[in-house]
């Protein structure tokens, strides 16, 4: 199944895909496994929105799920 | 004073021009920087004047590992805000505590005012009162210009200057620090204007004597290592703080046109990703910082027709492109930038001007006030008008920009509109509308900003919100920060300035402290604050907070009004008891 993933330009420096694109994913597949496939270290994620909703490092995706992978904002 | 046991404060009064240096042995405990500043303020105030009185202090202090450590570049203002009407406290980068370090002042404390426009000339030889009667009148660049042309010390010293909004008194203009810095917020600028201080220059060739060069070097070194070559403060060199435009932007949290919307449908257009494409032209640091987290954007701008254009640069940062972008509709990166220069050269506080202009353009749609009233066209998205309304204000162009010029607080007062005035605890909003740790934090902050307690870090990294640890993490949170500020450390490298690396930051230069004492100098800051804002009239008891913060989401949803008054109940209760505890400990 396919899901559409946007990845914060912050997370670049880790060598793995930025910016908006889709992926095909096997059933099960979760925000963990994605974040190991993309090269994205856990400890430096703020965010994960499915769909507009925060969620877990074990949510699982469904079809269609749109998820945004965003570093915490700072303070300035 | 590195390498003695006290801090050598130089007195100015402005009004008899005269100055006076005093070792001062008693206030080494407090280190430094918002401790000693804190203090110099209490000793010094007068409870019964106005904030713009002539008598009322102004100080400026910086700490014993200032310039000397990576990043430990910051030094703090403390004053009477005009604008709250109680402690005032703002920090700058920039040159200056490199020049105070090197002229040999731990701390300036300026009283009086000068019977006419004066700039002054502080070195480690002597105190000088200028005559800037010709300078009185022109922006932030003109006189920085006209400084640098006059005076000597190109390189090491360190020009800070106000702009019209502080000669005119408006109660959140800033003092510029050599031009890309800051005393930005509550008033520090018409502190100047009342004084008739319009510049200072401050510059030194004093030695640093540090006894035991090995340990010093090493442990530079071993920071250095830290700030650099760890992920502790790259983000901040890379997009630096504009990064947050699009997180905020996702998790609802970014306000956006008078806080009428938590998302902005113009974010990307205006996020750290677009500024850096479009408009990034370089990085800079405060001196004593490897990190270049001052991130400078270029506009072009068309000044006469015929194809008659100039380039110009501008620093920006998260708050700027918050205040100064979404809230007002901004759409363009270009135009953010084109705004940011105007409230630069006017000399005001970004985010105060921000969120004033958008609660104004409320309030013409509303109908609370007229065209007459605001002489512009304000309506969100609408630069030129904007920047047309940013001259009203710091010219005080008539009775409603007289009015508006005293801040928020003043305005719904004259002309209704509480609802939606983005207020906290007497001061505008930051731009971080995640939740119920930043709204308590900054009303509840000693100074009212976002960065006193960084409840926006709470709300974004708990994963349930509990009332008892909000309230605690602002406490705790705040009184730890006031160690790193009693330091100047700047606030972006606490990673880096854990308390084991202070304490072996100061033992390196001969101060041997212990964590205990850290702790005890973090809480005594946080209730000398207390007992400052206690003595000005200060209290929070029947505060409301703006309906307008209620009805737009955050990260966490609607926040519930009943509840964030239950914290701030908890707070208020806690802090008390904790300074009763506290006063009969002294």
């Amino acid at each position: 199944m396919r899901i559409g993933v946007e990845v914060n330009d912050f997370f670049e420096k880790y060598g793995g895909k930025t910016g908006k694109f889709e992926m095909e994913i096997d059933p099960g597949f979760n925000v963990q496994k994605l974040l190991q496939k993309l090269n994205i270290p856990q400890d430096r994620v703020g965010f994960v929105i499915v769909n507009q909703k925060r969620v877990d490092f074990d949510y699982v995706f469904s079809e269609g799920d749109e998820v945004h992978i965003l570093p915490f904002a700072i303070g300035g | 004073m590195l390498g003695e046991d006290f801090v050598r404060v130089l007195y100015i009064d402005l009004e008899n021009r005269k100055a006076d240096i005093r070792e001062r042995k008693d206030l080494y405990k407090y280190l430094g920087g918002t401790g000693v500043a804190a203090k110099l303020l209490e000793e010094n105030m007068k409870k019964g004047l106005p904030p713009l009185h002539e008598e009322q202090p102004l100080i400026i202090s910086i700490g014993p590992l200032s310039t000397i450590f990576p990043v430990v570049t910051k030094a703090v203002a403390t004053f009477i805000s005009p604008h709250t009407g109680e402690y005032g406290e703002s920090h700058a980068g920039g040159r200056l505590a490199m020049a105070m370090r090197n002229a040999g002042y731990d701390a300036i404390v300026i009283t009086g005012r000068a019977h006419k426009p004066t700039y002054l000339l502080i070195t480690d030889r002597n105190i000088e009162f200028k005559d800037a009667r010709a300078m009185w009148g022109l922006d932030i660049e003109e006189v920085g210009r006209v400084v640098r042309e006059r005076e000597p010390g190109p390189g090491k010293r360190s020009i800070i200057r106000i702009g019209r909004a502080g000669e005119n008194l408006v109660t959140y203009s800033c003092v510029n620090v050599d031009t890309y810095r800051h005393f930005g917020r509550l008033g520090m600028g018409a502190v100047f204007g009342s004084k008739n201080l319009k510049a200072m220059i401050i510059m030194g060739e004093r030695d640093l004597p540090i006894s035991n060069l090995k340990e010093y070097f090493k442990t530079y070194q071993e920071i250095y290592k830290k700030a650099t070559q760890t992920d502790a403060m790259a983000k901040y060199h890379e997009l630096g703080t504009p990064l947050n435009i699009k997180v905020l932007n996702a998790i609802n949290s970014l306000p956006t046109k008078n806080l009428l919307q938590s998302t902005f449908e113009h974010a990307d257009d205006i996020s750290g990703e677009r500024f850096a494409e479009k408009n990034l032209i370089r990085k800079v640091s405060c001196t004593g910082c490897p990190i270049g987290c001052i991130h400078i954007g270029q506009f072009r701008r068309e000044f006469d027709k015929g194809y008659e254009y100039e380039s110009i640069a501008v620093s920006y940062d998260h708050e700027l492109v918050y205040a100064l972008g979404s809230l007002l509709g901004i759409r363009t990166s270009d135009e953010v930038l084109e705004i940011i220069e105007e409230v630069e050269l006017a000399g005001l506080d970004a985010m105060t001007t921000g969120v004033v202009l958008a609660w104004a353009t409320e309030a013409l749609q509303k109908g609370l006030i007229t065209k007459e009233d605001t002489l512009a066209d304000l309506e969100f998205g609408n630069t030129k008008e904007y920047i047309k309304a940013i001259d009203y204000i710091a010219d005080r162009a008539n009775e409603f920009y007289y009015t508006i010029g005293n801040g928020l607080n003043e305005a719904v007062k004259k002309y209704g509109g509480q609802e939606f005035a983005l207020l906290y605890g007497g001061n505008e909003m930051a731009g971080y509308h995640t939740g119920y740790g930043f709204a308590l934090g900054q009303t509840v902050g000693a100074r009212h900003s976002h960065l006193d307690n960084a409840g926006y870090s709470y709300d974004q990294s708990a994963k349930e919100l509990k009332d008892e640890e909000i309230v605690d993490y602002v406490i705790k949170e705040e009184k730890e920060r006031n160690v790193l500020t009693s330091l100047c450390i700047c606030l972006f490298a606490r990673k880096v300035y854990d308390r084991p690396t202070i304490l072996k930051a100061l033992h390196s230069i001969g101060i041997d402290w212990t964590d205990d004492d850290l702790t005890r100098l973090g809480n005594d800051i946080f209730f000398t604050k207390l007992r400052i804002k206690k003595e000005l009239g200060y209290s929070l008891e029947n505060y409301r907070f703006p309906k307008r913060v209620f009805e737009t989401p955050t990260l966490w949803g609607r926040m519930d009004e009943e509840r964030l008054n239950r914290l701030l109940r908890m707070y208020i209760d806690r802090v008390e008891k904790e300074y009763e505890d506290w006063s009969r400990g002294q």
